[in-house]
């Protein structure tokens, strides 16, 4: 499996085969977006940052159904309209997402990387979760943080990552297919679903089962 | 399953058109209790909305059934009524979850009045349209840089119902303009002209999407009375800007056999409401800028745009170059898997010709227009397919499939909503503006040039 160059990739961009044809849209302006390895993605419109005040922590074991509304009450969902800066301080943590929709072809996976110059003031774009799998289409969610001492000012459409593709065999678990896939074609920043990974759910009911834990 | 809407009876279509508008409201209830969290460990108040709001939806899917069946031997109108009675369960459930939990307009809907509207007849430079839930809607506003417009919270999470937003808006710029309007039209009363005015004015801006939103309002409320008075207007002007899409014909097509059935001729035909629609159409493009206009342009992209939905993908941009042919030259040139050419890179390099294969790629941003009327052709298209859906399941079935089926609404008002967003920072960042004020100057001479006039009679679209 090798990293895709800039040939390769821009062929994949108009590979007449649907089923091969990797999807980044929109493509604003490729030739600045486009390294000898890697295309350049831009940062979208929507963050999310938590609301700690309201809870000690959150428990996978819980409800679901309770779960999934801490959740939104914990995650605070912020939209930056064009122009306006998105500001990360330092030692915050925030989620975002790209500004453009990928489709990655069954043939192919990316890794999701920061660019330099946003690494050279202290902005990390992923905490440890950058590979994209074959098969995903969606945006991509950016775990932000900000490593430095001084505030980030980030504003949507900036160029804040770069993808680059490695080719390979055709997958037959794609993504969108696999079971318990939890993000994807999500249009615009998804927090976490971890609750929702079927290993709590046996533990749920193990711990029912053996009356350690009543569920309300 | 889509033929449905363009063969099936005019009362099979009307009842679907219905039909479905009542599910996508029953979504937004589903997808706003979804969002709601109310104070932490309140969580039985979520949980009993949560089974009234199923209870409610699985009855409105059986019934809906049970009145879509050919064994229905209602009338028409009967089924309409019927149909009707359950929209106002669905319009209390709006009313409560909004008090439990209010809800701010999406800031998308006012950017999308801001870039369709000209807000010339305002007084300030910065004006503005806001938007609010109805309930607000008798507050004063104090500014008068300021037009408020009002849009019930069920509806600000579906773009296509944003069009209603726009409808105030109309109605108060029509007002400013009746005395330039008045010589247009002298036999028409003042009210009767500036109502017409409002709705063509509303063509003239949005189109299509204008056009298919007042007719299946209309039908919801079973106006039919203000229907058939106002839907032949709305059509002539479509046709007259070559701006008609066979969507728009078919509900043509319903609009005139439902007067003829519900015998409403007579009504429409009164000599003091025959409205001279080209006379009316050269005064307002005296105020309408070119720019702001909805053409046959807008069509085109909206159509591209439709493919987008289909296929998942995010609508606020458009390719304007053939990716066969940048294909078919990275072919050429031994840069693709398939080549059997062995690159030139020193070439290559020398011409640099990867940027000008790289350029060719990029894609052009999209406006609120077509967005919104690609957004139309959707759910026209798909209303006949989400019942049929429904009706081949069996009752047990039904709640699962129903969960299934709004997750992926969410999903795609999601994308659509991303897409207005995204085609925004788009547009800046290629440097086009986002002007909120357009003043129409007035040529010359002071006429506005028409584009020449298609024949009415005809009904035959220039586009289809």
């Amino acid at each position: 499996m090798t990293i895709m160059n800039e040939s390769q990739i821009l062929a994949r961009l108009v590979h007449p085969d649907p089923e091969k044809r990797l999807i980044i849209t929109p493509l604003i302006a490729p030739n600045e977006q486009f390294g000898p390895t890697s295309l350049d993605l831009r940062l979208g419109t929507d963050f999310q940052v938590m609301r700690r005040s309201n809870y000690t922590h959150v428990d996978p074991l819980d409800n679901p159904e309770h779960l999934q509304q801490e959740m939104n009450e914990l995650w605070e969902w912020i939209r930056v309209p064009v122009g306006e800066p998105f500001v990360l301080h330092p030692g915050e943590f925030a989620l975002a997402s790209t500004l453009e929709h990928v489709t990655i072809p069954l043939d192919l996976s990316a890794r999701l990387e920061g660019r330099s110059t946003w690494g050279r003031l202290g902005l990390q774009i992923h905490a440890t979760a950058g590979f994209v799998d074959p098969g995903f289409s969606g945006t991509l969610t950016f775990e932000l943080s900000n490593v430095s001492m001084v505030p980030l000012p980030l504003y949507p459409g900036v160029r804040v990552s770069q993808i680059c593709f490695y080719q390979g065999q055709e997958t037959l678990l794609p993504y969108a297919k696999k079971r318990f896939s939890k993000y994807s074609g999500k249009p615009s920043t998804a927090a976490s679903a971890f609750y929702r990974d079927p290993e709590y759910a046996r533990l749920r009911t193990a711990l029912e089962e053996e009356g350690r834990r009543v569920l309300v | 399953m889509m033929s449905l809407f363009y063969t099936g009876s005019y009362q099979n279509v009307t009842l679907n058109l219905v039909a479905h508008h009542l599910i996508l409201s029953m979504v937004q209830l589903h997808i706003r209790l979804h969002q709601i969290c109310l104070k932490k460990g309140d969580y039985s108040t979520v949980s009993s909305l949560k089974t009234h709001l199923k209870s409610h939806t699985l009855g409105v899917l059986l019934q809906t059934r049970r009145l879509l069946s050919p064994e229905n031997a209602l009338s028409l109108e009967s089924t309409l009524a019927q149909l009707n009675g359950f929209q106002l369960e669905t319009k209390r459930l709006a009313r409560l979850m909004h008090a439990l939990h209010p809800q701010q307009p999406k800031v998308e809907l006012s950017h999308v009045l801001n870039s369709l509207m000209p807000l010339s007849f305002l007084a300030h430079k910065d004006s503005r349209v806001i938007v609010m839930d109805s309930p607000t809607a008798a507050i004063d506003w104090p500014l008068d840089s300021v037009l408020v417009e009002r849009l019930p919270s069920v509806f600000h999470a579906l773009p296509t119902q944003w069009v209603v937003a726009t409808r105030s808006y109309l109605h108060t710029w029509a007002e400013q303009l009746y005395p330039d309007l008045q010589a247009s039209n002298p036999s028409l009363s003042p009210e009767w002209l500036t109502a017409v005015t409002a709705h063509v004015l509303g063509v003239r801006l949005l189109g299509t999407a204008y056009y298919a939103e007042f007719v299946v309002s209309e039908l919801v409320r079973r106006d039919f009375t203000t229907l058939v008075k106002i839907e032949p207007i709305l059509f002539e002007a479509l046709n007259f800007f070559s701006t008609v899409t066979s969507q728009a014909v078919r509900l043509h097509g319903i609009t005139e056999t439902l007067s003829e059935d519900l015998k409403l001729n007579a009504k429409r035909n009164e000599e003091s409401e025959v409205v001279d629609v080209p006379a009316l159409l050269r005064v307002l493009e005296k105020h309408v800028l070119a720019e702001d206009s909805f053409t046959e342009k807008h069509v085109g992209y909206a159509l591209r745009l439709l493919e987008r939905l289909k296929a998942g993908l995010p609508v606020s941009a458009l390719q304007h170059h053939d990716l066969n042919e940048v294909w078919d030259k990275l072919h050429a040139l031994g840069l693709t898997d398939e080549s059997t050419e062995t690159p030139d890179y020193k070439a290559l390099h020398e011409q640099n010709a990867i940027y000008q294969l790289m350029e060719q790629v990029g894609e052009t941003p999209v406006g609120v227009r077509e967005m919104l009327l690609a957004a139309w052709m959707h759910r026209l298209e798909e209303a006949p397919d989400v019942l049929s859906y429904f009706n081949e399941l069996d009752e047990a079935e039904v709640w699962q499939a129903w969960e299934a089926f709004y997750r992926g609404e969410e999903a795609m008002q999601q994308r659509f909503i991303k897409s207005i967003e995204t085609a925004e920072v788009h547009q800046v960042l290629m440097g086009q503006s986002r002007r909120h004020f357009r003043v129409k100057t007035p040529s010359a001479n002071g006429q506005a040039s028409l584009p020449q006039k298609q024949s009415v009679a005809s009904k035959q679209p220039s586009f289809v």
